[in-house]
């Protein structure tokens, strides 16, 4: 097939074209050039191969840290000492990895063997364990192998009587403070459309069902997230991502407030220009309470404050001094504005 | 490159001091061929060992990162460095960059795969790997704003099978002829390599 007859795709597929974009000489640039010019109608598909050709990555990207350069480097030169040590280690990954394989191979094999009977047995020795906050709740959660959660209102976390043996899984709707013990075997939580995964950090992941987006917010250590899609990305302290099904992982700078998102584990209550809605939410969250709006042209502008272990009244009192309405606590669980 | 300054200091009982400033260590080899620091290297020259675990280190571990988490990737790395090191005597010259890509990609496939196999019970998403990102770009952190038209080519791209995103990225993005995927991958022979690629890209053409 001629060039002239090429698509965008056939000049990527082109290992001559390939070269020229990517180290071009005398020799490429002058014919490509020459080609061009004979040839002006097929600039356009030209240039979107070419960039085609240049911007395709990985989606991943990762900087060593200089600490973790050296470690890594001692540990290279380190086996002439602990070679003894060594061989013993190697010996026991060997024997776990063989039991593993072996295990999983008879589970597999089993399962082939007799396919309704042995799903029961299997379904029936694994249990949930489902910790639930209504709204006005919050609770810390201390998982079997040690890990601390603190969980939020209005929060669910779920755990299967199997988490620690092969690997540490949690299903999270809401939102929770994660302080997980270092270890080998991975700690994975799911929420709504994404997937992290760590070794040992301390963490914080918003993902309400009535809020559009979920967030991860890293203090320590080191999280990789996931989404159905594929998209994946690892995050360092003080990173923040968030997910919405229509924009996937989008990655946020790495300068945030982490007060105004961890605050809420050590009772601290944030407004930061929240739009009335969400400041209803929040209260009505935090407290358990339900709030209903006599005079909706209320619900206008923006409130900013911060309440460290305050009651109801307290909060209310503050905003309804400067937004200006009243309010009327009901039966402890309601509250009217007016 | 990035040479991180390794200072004079007796660690721990390492008797080997490869610690040399930047510059000594740039000075050292900045000139010298490939095939001679190899042959520095082979006879035991520590620095030369330097030298290449600098060069390689950071295009390594990105590349690792495609198949599994940071830490998973760092011990592969540095057992393969110390398998490296190891057998130096006995080895004969090699191309050192496919060589290592190899034994990286070796040893993360079957760590990834049993990894997988050690799943709980539940029906869980995988965890994906070597996902596309097409960006003329290449901040580390940016906030970035796709067209529609990216989005979907993207899309796309991460829709294909995962040899084939591997083979794509490793010619397009890392720049290895289809010889050395081969190698990579452990794939039979070149024209797999091609295959993987080109059937890739075909069902990409709907988006022109």
């Amino acid at each position: 097939m001629k060039y002239e007859e090429y698509g965008v795709i056939d000049f990527v597929k082109d290992d001559f074209f390939v070269s020229w974009v990517k180290h071009p000489n005398s020799e490429s640039d002058e014919f490509w050039r020459e080609y061009i010019i004979s040839h002006p109608d097929m600039m356009p598909t030209i240039n979107q191969a070419k960039h085609l050709v240049l911007s395709i990555k990985y989606e991943d990207h990762v900087t060593l840290q200089p600490s973790e350069y050296t470690n890594m480097f001692e540990n290279i030169l380190k086996p002439n000492i602990r070679s003894k040590a060594n061989s013993k280690h190697w010996v026991l990954k060997i024997a776990a990895v063989a039991s593993v394989f072996i295990v999983a191979s008879f589970i597999y094999f089993i399962s082939h063997y007799d396919d309704n009977n042995v799903q029961k047995t299997t379904k029936q020795t694994i249990s949930k364990i489902v910790k639930q906050n209504p709204k006005g709740q919050k609770s810390i959660i201390t998982l079997p192998d040690g890990s601390i959660v603190k969980l939020n209102s209005e929060s669910t976390l779920t755990y299967f009587s199997n988490y620690g043996k092969k690997d540490r899984y949690v299903q999270l709707t809401g939102e929770a403070f994660f302080d997980v013990k270092k270890s080998r075997v991975p700690f994975s939580i799911k929420t709504k459309g994404i997937e992290t995964t760590v070794k040992g950090t301390t963490f914080n992941i918003r993902s309400y069902d009535n809020e559009d987006n979920t967030q991860v917010l890293v203090v320590s250590g080191e999280v990789y997230v996931s989404d159905k899609n594929g998209n994946s990305i690892t995050l360092l302290p003080s990173e923040l991502i968030e997910y919405s099904s229509s924009k996937n992982i989008t990655k946020k700078s790495a300068d945030v407030d982490f007060k105004n998102i961890i605050g809420w584990k050590d009772g601290i209550l944030i407004f930061d220009s929240d739009s009335f809605d969400e400041v209803i939410r929040k209260v009505e969250r935090w407290y358990g309470v339900t709030v209903t709006i006599k005079n909706k042209s209320l619900m206008k502008g923006t409130y900013t404050g911060e309440y460290h272990n305050k009651s109801l009244k307290r909060v209310l009192d503050g905003i309804s001094y400067t937004s200006n309405f009243n309010y009327e606590i009901l039966n402890d669980k309601q509250v009217l504005i007016k | 490159m990035t040479i991180f300054v390794l200072k004079n200091e007796p660690l721990h009982t390492t008797p080997i001091s490869v610690y040399t400033s930047k510059n000594e260590l740039l000075n050292k080899f900045i000139d010298k061929s490939d095939t001679e620091i190899w042959n520095k290297f082979v006879k035991g020259d520590d620095d030369a060992f330097a030298f290449i675990y600098n060069k390689y280190i950071h295009q390594l571990l990105r590349f690792g990162i495609q198949f599994a988490p940071r830490e998973i990737v760092k011990d592969s790395i540095t057992d393969i460095f110390i398998q490296f090191r190891k057998g130096r005597k006995t080895k004969k010259s090699i191309n050192i960059t496919p060589y290592l890509y190899k034994s990286l990609f070796r040893v993360l496939n079957s760590k990834t795969e049993s990894l997988k196999r050690m799943r709980s019970f539940e029906e869980i998403e995988e965890i994906r790997s070597w996902q596309i990102n097409l960006s003329a770009d290449s901040k580390l952190i940016a906030f970035e704003q796709q067209t529609q038209q990216t989005a979907k080519l993207k899309a796309s791209f991460n829709s294909l099978s995962k040899k084939q995103r591997q083979a794509i990225l490793l010619y397009y993005y890392e720049g290895f002829t289809h010889d050395e995927i081969k190698g990579i991958m452990g794939l039979r022979n070149k024209s797999s390599v091609r295959k993987l690629i080109y059937r890739g890209l075909d069902t990409l053409k709907k988006h022109f």
